[in-house]
């Protein structure tokens, strides 16, 4: 089943590969590779030596300071992406619902005050860095400097947060909760995403990163969101046969393929597309979710896919790309959207 | 749109291990608050601990989850097609023995992190214990993380994402929440006796609830038994502050509306308020000024009461609790007062539940549900 279509009216994003829309799509359509860059990272009482994609210039000069030096720097990037995001779109605070998607949120916070617990004889926390701890902060902080008063929810689900969050929205405008809605994506390095990258269950390093998505049904202009709704949790085979007839007679130019090992049942399914992008490797961090929606929109804002992304292999080349079907695969769990203009 | 109804209820908490001792221990004004003996502390706050219960595995948060999700299922007799979670606190339990373990043994090797589990973790296994193959979408968002699960489990089915689903809410009693609350000077030293004019704080509890939602037709095909019917939701943020609520209760009276004007009833149709009603200063004069807000003269009309003061603060199972012992209200009849409360507050002007219980059928009832963060969410429940 296809949803109905909302617009995203704007987005803004803060990566290692660029600190806003405009730059990302530059270095992404440069083709350049950034290179990790060897960084010591301090957790308590110990140095991590790791490669880390670092993210410089994260401008908060918009965040008040009496807030800003609360917050940790996760909520400083969301509030910054999220803030920049709305620059310039109408949009009534009063109405306006927000959903952040985070893996772990504020768990630096929480380690800190748990480190607090343990070392103390007699046990006083920072009620501050309490308050800050649960995976609502940004959430909340946001709501404080834009006086939002609508639905402000998050949503933590492992490396489909973005995707689940993105759902949740339109969920929330076609049930009239909300005309418009902010999503953002956001996660930073933790202790435990730099210590040992190479153990089975997270294979890669963490990423740090945010991303924002201002979906509304008031907007007569793409590029347009929908969900494909199917059964989330099922065997590749059957779920590529679900996902070939919720399409029915759709035109997809691009099929954008995340995290499947094993593409072909997929391929087979959906007819003919005339690209395939594929990022076989399983994206452990729930901000890629939202590096790869933004690299849909700057795709179809070329209308050209670049020839060369990092990470990715790349099937086919075509011009005027205007419909991409975007395929989220984590072990046998699956998301899939239509973007278009 | 489809209507939505209750057709499972799953609940454990302090005082009681399954919904069938809800009414008996509501009746008998039942309330375990007791020192805390899940972990040593000098500090002097009860709590709402689950007594008698065996964790079967490193992770109470889940355990407790489990016991409620299998109750609801075995409840309602189908298996949902979604999963709507939510928890507060992740494995703090787990992660609080981890780092007290290193404390006293600097030579062991860093904790484990593979063992750490994420709220989206925690639900995915539980989707795949129950085989849940449809969407699993999990909340955060403290104190009302439960309540916006159900509430967002109720969009889903009404608007035809799924014909049924399993939401609710859990949250073991840990030392981050324990000397958290202690921290924001809200812990009462006694028994939590919500809206008193002496109340002096809150109870931390723990617990787990989860309801399973379908649409009425499904319901009324197979003859499911049906609990109640959720009518609306109402979501707002305060937009104020991290821990206080507005001080003229505007964000949680914006989310009150907006649950009945979802519920497309006027206000005079709700008879029963089963309130956020922490037992903090702040917390319960605002909420009370929310009520008389949004209600008006009819506030005189309807029975407040906050389920707390049984059953402590569960935080991120607080709302999905407060929903099941509020469906047992209306299955029932009986709605149960506010334990401990002598005086009302002169500065809270509600009709608080009488301290002998009422015997009162509840056509419409609302459940409030309020966070750090100023999110407030609100839900109709409606007996069928």
């Amino acid at each position: 089943m296809r949803s109905a279509k909302i617009s995203i009216v704007n987005n803004e994003i803060i990566a290692p590969s660029g600190d806003n829309f405009t730059a990302f799509c530059q270095h992404f359509f440069a083709a350049n590779t950034q290179d990790s860059t060897m960084r010591s990272l301090r957790f308590f009482d110990k140095e991590y030596s790791q490669c880390v994609h670092e993210i410089h210039n994260v401008d908060t000069d918009m965040i008040p300071a009496r807030l800003r030096r609360r917050m940790s720097f996760l909520t400083q990037m969301m509030i910054c992406c999220a803030t920049k995001c709305l620059q310039g779109c109408a949009y009534d605070n009063e109405s306006l619902g927000v959903i952040i998607a985070t893996g772990w949120g504020e768990l630096e916070t929480t380690e800190k005050l748990l480190v607090a617990i343990t070392d103390s004889e007699e046990i006083a926390l920072s009620p501050t860095q309490f308050h800050n701890s649960v995976h609502n902060t940004a959430a909340g902080y946001l709501g404080i400097i834009l006086k939002v008063q609508g639905p402000t929810l998050t949503i933590s689900q492992e490396n489909h947060s973005l995707e689940t969050a993105l759902i949740a929205g339109h969920l929330l405008i076609k049930s009239g909760q909300a005309p418009q809605v902010l999503v953002g994506g956001v996660d930073t390095y933790f202790r435990f995403s730099v210590l040992d990258p190479a153990n089975a269950k997270y294979p890669h390093i963490f990423g740090c990163g945010t991303s924002s998505f201002l979906l509304s049904c008031d907007c007569d202009h793409g590029p347009y969101l929908e969900i494909i709704e199917l059964t989330d949790t099922l065997e590749i085979t059957e779920y590529a046969s679900q996902l070939a007839d919720a399409l029915c007679e759709a035109h997809i130019d691009v099929l954008w393929l995340s995290g499947l090992t094993n593409p072909q049942p997929i391929l087979q399914k959906i007819s003919a597309p005339v690209s395939v992008i594929n990022n076989a490797k399983n994206p452990h961090y729930p901000t890629e979710g939202g590096a790869e929606i933004t690299a849909i929109l700057a795709t179809l804002q070329h209308s050209e896919l670049p020839h060369n992304i990092e990470g990715y292999t790349i099937h086919g080349a075509t011009k005027k790309i205007r419909c991409v079907l975007y395929v989220k695969a984590t072990e046998d769990i699956y998301k899939s959207f239509m973007i278009w203009i | 749109m489809n209507r939505v109804v209750i057709t499972g209820v799953g609940v454990i908490n302090s005082i009681a291990h399954n919904f069938a001792q809800v009414l008996p221990a509501l009746r008998a004004c039942k309330r375990n608050i007791a020192e805390v003996s899940l972990f040593a502390t000098t500090a002097n706050y009860p709590v709402a601990e689950v007594k008698d219960f065996q964790a079967q595995s490193r992770y109470r948060t889940l355990d407790l989850a489990e016991n409620a999700c299998s109750e609801a299922l075995q409840d309602s007799g189908i298996e949902p097609q979604a999963l709507v979670f939510s928890t507060s606190t992740i494995g703090m339990p787990e992660l609080e023995e981890d780092f007290l373990l290193r404390r006293d043994h600097k030579n062991l090797p860093d904790f484990n992190y593979h063992e750490a589990l994420s709220v989206g973790e925690f639900a995915n296994i539980l989707a795949r214990k129950y085989n849940i193959r449809g969407a699993t979408t999990s909340f955060s968002t403290a104190c009302s993380s439960s309540a916006n699960a159900i509430g967002y489990a109720f969009l889903q089915v009404k608007h035809g994402i799924c014909t049924s689903a399993l939401a609710g809410g859990s949250d073991a009693l840990c030392r981050l929440t324990y000397y958290g609350f202690q921290s924001l000077k809200v812990m009462s030293p006694l028994p939590c006796t919500p809206f008193d004019k002496n109340r002096q704080g809150m109870n931390l509890g723990e617990g787990a609830a989860f309801v399973v939602l379908e649409t009425l037709e499904n319901a009324q095909k197979r003859g499911a038994k049906i609990y109640a019917e959720v009518v609306g939701v109402g979501m707002s943020a305060d937009g104020h502050h991290m821990s206080a609520p507005d001080p003229q209760g505007s964000g949680a009276a914006i989310a009150m509306s907006r649950a009945l004007k979802n519920a497309a009833i006027p206000a005079e149709k709700i008879s029963h308020v089963s309130a956020h009603g922490t037992g903090t200063m702040l917390n319960d004069h605002t909420e009370s000024m929310a009520i008389e807000k949004v209600f008006q003269e009819h506030t005189r009309n309807i029975y407040v009461n906050s389920l707390k003061s049984y059953v402590g603060h569960t935080l991120g199972a607080a709302g999905a609790t407060a929903i099941a012992l509020t469906i047992c209200s209306m299955k029932n009849g009986y709605i149960p007062p506010t334990l401990g409360l002598c005086e009302l507050d002169d500065q809270c002007s509600l009709r608080m539940v009488p301290q002998e219980g009422v015997d009162v059928e509840i056509p419409y009832a609302m459940v409030n549900a309020f966070a750090f963060g100023g999110n407030n969410t609100c839900l109709v429940l409606g007996k069928l």
